[in-house]
């Protein structure tokens, strides 16, 4: 390697072959060495003059510009004035008493700690103005000035009374404006007409202290509602109509299509113009009548509803249909050619020839005529029959035998409960009591299946239910209650087996309420007494 | 057929069931619950049921039973 400069030389010598590259080896020209030591001090005189640099150098001793430097003072240096023309690089802080590029780093360090990491300075008004935007808004707090260009006071407050100082506040084609919490009241223009609309709760009231106008926009007055006073409405500006203390005052005519106090006012005006001056309502029936007779009579076309009291109704006319309520008399002969009505005439106006009898009737002899009959027969030698069965002759009522059954036969009075009616032996029939000659009469029976399955009723006379109790053990419950409870049960039971004698007792013992007037209990057992059900119980009751 | 049924209170039969059977004589002019409330003791409740609610078997007949929930179709009078 050519050893161009002092940056170039070995520190180890046998290294060193040539300087600038002339050769000064063993054994080199003379030459050589006066042109090296040449060479040599140019690098030097280079070095001094600083143009070439020198790197690795430790200067372990001495002063710069009277500063000590080195072995002595090896950490500390302090210069009057430190100038580089490149990059200074320290270990370790730097303390400076004054100001670095003019600034007193210290004080501007103490600001930089209050500036985040990342912030910067550059940042444009758009930047800034998006950054805003998206933490603007309700609740953000953020406080204007301005908004839109105007201030607070050009705004009117919602929340808070307020004033406007100027400007008209116009409201566009059918924007209401609305009052209200459920905007009841509304004003606005829908573009073609102004409309003050009230469809809320309540009325609409419109009130002053003095007098309300309803007016043209040119001022001409509608209408006119004077407080404590009247109430005018006008037509094209002139007053019409007015109310008053006594009642209303109206300038000009007035047009009913109704009624005045009911009154079809137009009607009775009319028939007042055909009424006369000096015309009076005060004339008495007899100057009426005496009027009235000048001109009546045939001819006059007055039509009566009477004649002498009575309808015309209640006299004949000649060709029409005549219906008569009262008596027809006459005398000589009266005829009728034509037919009666159906319903016209009634029995009390069938005048039939002759009076007849007391007690006659008017029976019909079934050719449209009617004769007097006589309903009885009082002669003692008639004799009368009602089929085969009944004859009455003379005084003499007589019933074939078997022509009459117990229900026919009246005899005096109704007897008595329980008794009943008792052939006398000559003919005649008196109620009886039933036990009166030592009979007795079965009152109620039934005949029931009781046996191993569902209980089930034959027949029966006077036994509204049987109850099955238990087993064998049964209740016989009366269609209609014995006087007492002297009745007398009489019955059997049949043996399930068909090879055992069964008895029938009154209930379980002797106990009272086995045995009612409206019930009572029959046991069906065995001879050994042990209760069992029968497939066939048969029970009287007698009563005497 | 309908029966009606309820507890018998009698000092012998007390808490077993009884089953009325109405004649057909009575049917005739009387309705079952007309039966029912004159022959039924004096303020004891009952049903009326129909027959194939009667048990057929009758070898425990005193041991059937019917809650007095059911019985719920009138009182006798």
């Amino acid at each position: 390697m050519a050893k161009n400069s002092w940056n170039d030389y070995s520190s180890t010598n046998a290294s060193n072959s040539d300087i600038q590259s002339i050769d000064i080896s063993e054994g080199c020209s003379p030459s050589n060495i006066n042109n090296a030591i040449r060479e040599l001090m140019v690098d030097t005189a280079n070095v001094v003059s600083g143009t070439i640099a020198l790197s690795s150098i430790n200067i372990d001793g001495g002063a710069i510009d009277g500063t000590a430097i080195g072995a002595n003072s090896a950490s500390t240096g302090a210069f009057t004035t430190l100038s580089t023309s490149s990059n200074v690089s320290v270990t370790g802080n730097i303390t400076v008493s004054g100001t670095v590029d003019g600034r007193d780093v210290a004080t501007d360090g103490s600001k930089l700690d209050g500036i985040e990491s990342g912030a910067t300075a550059d940042q444009s008004a758009a930047e800034i103005l998006t950054l805003i935007k998206t933490v603007d808004g309700a609740g953000s707090g953020l406080d204007a000035d301005q908004l839109d260009g105007l201030s607070s006071g050009s705004f009117l407050r919602s929340d808070a009374a307020d004033t406007k100082t100027s400007g008209d506040l116009v409201f566009s084609d059918s924007v209401k404006a609305a009052f209200g919490a459920s905007s009841d009241l509304q004003i606005y223009h829908n573009g073609s007409n102004s409309f003050i609309d009230e469809t809320g709760t309540g009325g609409l009231y419109i009130r002053a202290d003095n007098i309300i106008r309803l007016d043209k926009f040119t001022g001409e007055t509608l209408a006119a509602f004077n407080a404590d006073g009247s109430i005018d409405l006008y037509y094209d500006n002139s007053k019409k109509f007015e109310t008053t203390t006594s009642g209303i005052s109206i300038t000009g005519n007035i047009t009913v299509s109704g009624t005045v106090d009911g009154r079809d006012v137009a009607s009775d005006g009319s028939k007042l113009d055909g009424i006369e001056s000096g015309a009076t309502a005060d004339q008495s029936a007899a100057e009426i009548l005496t009027a009235i007779k000048s001109v009546d009579g045939a001819g006059s076309g007055l039509d009566a509803d009477t004649l002498d009291g009575s309808h015309a109704s209640s006299f004949l006319t000649g060709n029409q249909t005549i219906t008569l309520s009262g008596d027809v008399t006459g005398s000589g002969t009266t005829s009728i050619s034509t037919n009666i009505a159906a319903n016209v005439v009634g029995a009390s106006e069938l005048n039939v020839s002759g009076n007849g009898s007391t007690s006659q009737f008017l029976r019909s002899d079934g050719d449209g005529s009617f004769s007097w009959a006589t309903p009885t027969d009082t002669n003692t030698d008639t004799t009368y029959s009602a089929g085969t069965a009944l004859t009455l002759s003379g005084t003499t009522f007589s019933v074939t035998s078997g022509g009459i059954g117990a229900t026919q036969l009246n005899v005096s009075g109704n007897g008595t409960t329980s008794q009943f009616l008792r052939s006398d032996g000559d003919g005649s029939f008196t109620w009886a009591e039933a036990g009166g000659g030592g009979e007795a009469a079965v009152e109620a029976w039934v005949n029931f299946y009781g046996g191993d399955n569902t209980l089930s009723v034959n027949d029966s006379g006077g036994v509204s239910s049987v109850t099955d109790n238990s087993t064998g053990l049964h209740t016989v419950n009366f269609t209609t209650a014995f006087s007492n409870t002297n009745y007398v049960l009489a019955g059997t039971c049949r043996d399930p087996n068909d090879n055992n004698t069964m008895n029938m007792t009154f209930g379980l013992g002797r106990s009272d309420s086995t045995k009612t007037t409206s019930a009572c209990q029959i046991a069906c057992a065995q001879q050994d007494g042990q209760l069992m059900d029968s497939p066939e119980v048969n029970a009287l009751f007698f009563y005497g | 057929m309908a029966k009606i049924i309820y507890k018998n209170q009698s000092s012998n039969l007390e808490g077993i069931i009884a089953i009325i059977t109405p004649t057909p004589n009575a049917l005739e002019t009387m309705t079952i619950e007309e039966i029912a409330r004159k022959d039924v003791p004096t303020g004891l409740s009952y049903k009326i049921v129909d027959d194939e609610f009667i048990p057929t078997d009758r070898t425990f007949r005193d041991a059937w039973t019917i809650s007095d929930a059911e019985l719920t179709d009138g009182v006798g009078d």
